[in-house]
């Protein structure tokens, strides 16, 4: 998702640490420092690569479209990408056909954007929210295998969904983010799921983005590949 | 030079096609009006000529247009007092394609220096400058320079013979010229598993800079084949065999196709061949307290017998540095030929005899009158201020650097882009039908890079659904350095059925490949 997602959600998460476990405070407060300079130097050593975006779009389990976009940040610090393979444009029907694939089309187009612009409530989480939650005691801290901690916000924007945040132990660099929240009734659920990985240099990096919408069936999953150095 | 006859063709398309419409002009109309003639053609073709006097000689405006749509336009400005004479004139052919030229013509008195250059819509450009004036027989004469924009540099003269006829010569190419379009027209050939793009027999390869692509002029690879020997060859015998050696360095030798006729390959050099003259494109290669000279991927060294100078092919010296690949932050810069600069080095291309493509470590070339190297292409900030800077001056890191093996793995999930030779189409295609392609964007991973753009693929038909019109394709091997290795990725179907040549198309890599490539590390 965005490149400053580490340090928005470890500072966010160190914030609502310090506000409820204050014996803990002094390391955390440690913590977050060191995570914070190492999100940033992962910022900026991130803005040395360019990588390729694959965003494919299934409906019903079934590819519909796939787009791969070239990108690098620009001067502006902005991402800015070109596109290297593009959709072909789709075939135009006629009559009663065509305006049923076109409404469907349209209808889709309007789910997809709700979806995004629910997802975008979530990431980069808001320590606010998460302190709320923290508050209510609902909050709660698991195991994630040997090395990895698993840090969930129940009710984080509505009833029902759960935020998720999987580090790992020494709560340095983040894994991945899960939310699972719904579109318009409890039943329409949609799933986001961004896995960082790292490159060999130890840059971090979104690597796979799942958002999932259940009661209309559809996918969008966006990869990034390829990490090459520019030129300086 | 064949762009210039190119011109000079397309030019002469356009009069020949004026031809019918002069022929025609008793069934047209012409009129005359002070210093205007204008001529009209029975089938839509017209020409008008237009003189005027200036304040210090003539103005001459010729206008050709064809019924076919071609047209010649022409302004010469003839000034009686200097004496000169500008003309610009603009051929443009039925199709819309283009071709400008500009030359001025100045007398010197006895002589005349003329310079001009000249475009076309399809990007090709020249330059050039010279003298004409008239020889010891009272010929007409020329001598001059040609500088084009994708064939390099010639020298060029001739003179009229004095019963019809041009006596000419030409000299060159020297020196192919980095650029970012190929000329159209241009050819790919495959040698060693990578693509050589050709044109007027230039070579050249891609490499990309701060996210572009550009294209550098090489040595023609080994055993390439010519129906004739290089431009401006030199014979040279070497134990009883003849070798042509072409200006820019490469070797060539006369040898018989299998179809009985002579043609004459590209080959590495024979050691002990001996020339006077380097070319032009040499590099130097100081090694152990020795310096070597490199042109056309050959290493000569310097000989002397008494006053006599001369230069001996000899084996790459123990201790030249090679490298398989040049680190992301070279620069380019462009001199006598092109060298790569990273970290205080500077480097250029080379072809091994056995097809491996390397660069080679070279001394820091000298600086040009009037300062430092100049980066040939899209400098970078830090490159662009290195450049001001006397290149004497520079620190060059004492540091050397040793070419090592080292083992990469390509995860999958990796794109591989490319485009296919062919169309694959549901309605033709059997599963198992093969095809190749090639890469439409470089192949990195994990901040490296693994195979250049252009470098081949090969896959197979997956699946054949003729019902539904879905058509399936996978890559089964990729060519890394020369090397084809075997590859998985997942199956990918266009929709209607066809996937089209020459459309950059997704492969994802369903399982890890590994490969090896050389790359350069510090030596304390």
């Amino acid at each position: 998702m965005k490149s400053t997602l580490s340090a928005f959600v470890l500072s966010a998460l160190a914030l609502a640490l310090l506000a409820a476990w204050p014996a803990a405070a002094q390391d955390v407060q440690q913590k977050l420092e060191a995570a914070k300079a190492a999100a940033a130097r992962n910022q900026q050593t991130l803005r040395s690569y360019s990588w390729l975006e694959k965003t494919e779009l299934f409906l019903k389990g079934e590819l519909k479209s796939t787009k791969v976009e070239a990108c690098q940040y620009g001067l502006d610090g902005k991402v800015q990408k070109a596109p290297v393979v593009e959709p072909p444009p789709p075939e135009q029907k006629r009559g009663l056909r065509g305006k049923v694939v076109a409404k469907k089309t349209g209808e889709m187009k309007a789910e997809l954007e709700s979806a995004a612009a629910l997802a975008q409530q979530y990431v980069p989480p808001d320590s606010g929210m998460m302190q709320v939650v923290v508050n209510a005691g609902t909050a709660s801290i698991a195991q994630a295998g040997p090395e990895a901690l698993k840090l969930t916000f129940p009710g984080y924007v509505k009833a029902g969904d759960a935020l998720s945040l999987t580090f790992e132990k020494a709560i340095k660099t983040l894994r991945q983010i899960d939310v699972t929240t719904w579109l318009d009734d409890p039943t329409n659920t949609v799933a986001l799921k961004v896995t960082m990985l790292a490159l060999p240099d130890g840059t971090s990096y979104p690597g796979q983005i799942t958002l999932s919408i259940s009661k209309s069936n559809i996918e969008v999953r966006i990869t990034k590949t390829n990490y090459q150095k520019l030129a300086r | 030079m064949k762009r210039i006859i190119a011109s000079v063709a397309s030019i002469a398309l356009v009069v020949a096609s004026a031809d019918p419409l002069l022929a025609q002009r008793s069934r047209g109309s012409v009129s005359h009006s002070g210093g205007s003639t204008t001529a009209q053609g029975a089938y839509g073709g017209s020409a008008s000529r237009n003189v005027s006097q200036t304040g210090s000689g003539y103005n001459v405006n010729k206008n050709v247009t064809t019924a076919s749509g071609a047209s010649k336009s022409v302004n010469k400005d003839i000034n009686t007092q200097d004496p000169s004479v500008n003309r610009t004139s603009t051929a443009t052919n039925a199709w819309g394609q283009s071709a400008s030229r500009d030359r001025t013509v100045e007398g010197q008195g006895g002589y005349a220096t003329v310079s001009g250059s000249a475009t076309t819509s399809t990007g090709r450009a020249a330059s050039a400058e010279g003298v004409a004036g008239r020889n010891a027989y009272g010929q007409p004469a020329y001598a001059g320079t040609v500088n084009t924009k994708y064939n390099g540099n010639y020298a060029t003269a001739g003179a009229k013979n004095p019963y019809g006829g041009w006596t000419t010569a030409t000299a060159g190419p020297y020196g192919g010229k980095v650029t970012t379009t190929l000329p159209s027209g241009y050819r790919t050939s495959t040698y060693y598993g990578r693509s050589y793009y050709t044109y007027g027999g230039a070579y050249y390869r891609p490499y990309t800079y701060g996210g572009m692509h550009y294209y550098y002029p090489v040595p023609p690879p080994y055993y390439a084949y010519y129906s004739t020997p290089p431009v401006g060859a030199m014979m040279i015998m070497v134990a009883g065999v003849a070798y042509y050696m072409g200006k820019e360095g490469s070797y060539s030798k006369q040898t018989t196709s299998s179809s009985g006729t002579v043609v004459y390959q590209s080959v590495p050099a024979p050691a002990g061949a001996k020339i006077t003259v380097l070319p032009a494109t040499r590099v130097l290669v100081t090694v152990s307290g020795t310096t070597y000279y490199l042109a056309s991927n050959t290493f000569y060294r310097r000989v002397m017998q008494g006053a006599q100078e001369s230069f001996v092919v000899v084996t790459a010296p123990a201790g030249t540095v090679f490298v398989a690949a040049l680190p992301a932050d070279f620069t380019v810069v462009q001199l006598n030929t092109m060298y790569f600069e990273t970290g205080g080095h500077y480097y250029v291309p080379f072809l091994a005899t056995d097809g491996k493509e390397m660069y080679v470590m070279v001394d820091q070339p000298p600086v040009p009158a009037g300062g430092a190297p100049v980066p040939a292409v899209a400098p970078s900030p830090a490159s662009a201020s290195r450049g001001t800077q006397p290149a004497a001056a520079a620190p060059v890191p004492e540091t050397a650097v040793r070419a090592v093996s080292e083992s990469l793995t390509v995860p999958s999930g990796t794109l591989i882009v490319a485009r296919l030779a062919t169309e694959v189409n549901v309605a033709t295609a059997s599963v198992g039908d093969r095809f190749q392609g090639f890469l439409d964007l470089d192949l990195a991973t994990n901040g490296r890079l693994i195979t250049t753009r252009g470098s081949h693929v090969y896959g197979r038909v997956t699946a054949v659904d003729r019902s539904r019109r879905v058509v399936s394709v996978a890559l089964n091997d990729i060519s890394v350095g020369g090397h084809v290795l075997q590859i998985t990725t997942l199956p990918f179907s266009a929709p209607g059925g066809v996937i089209p040549a020459q459309a950059p198309q997704p492969f994802t890599l369903a399982a890890p490949f590994q490969v090896d490539i050389m790359t350069n590390v510090a030596v304390r």
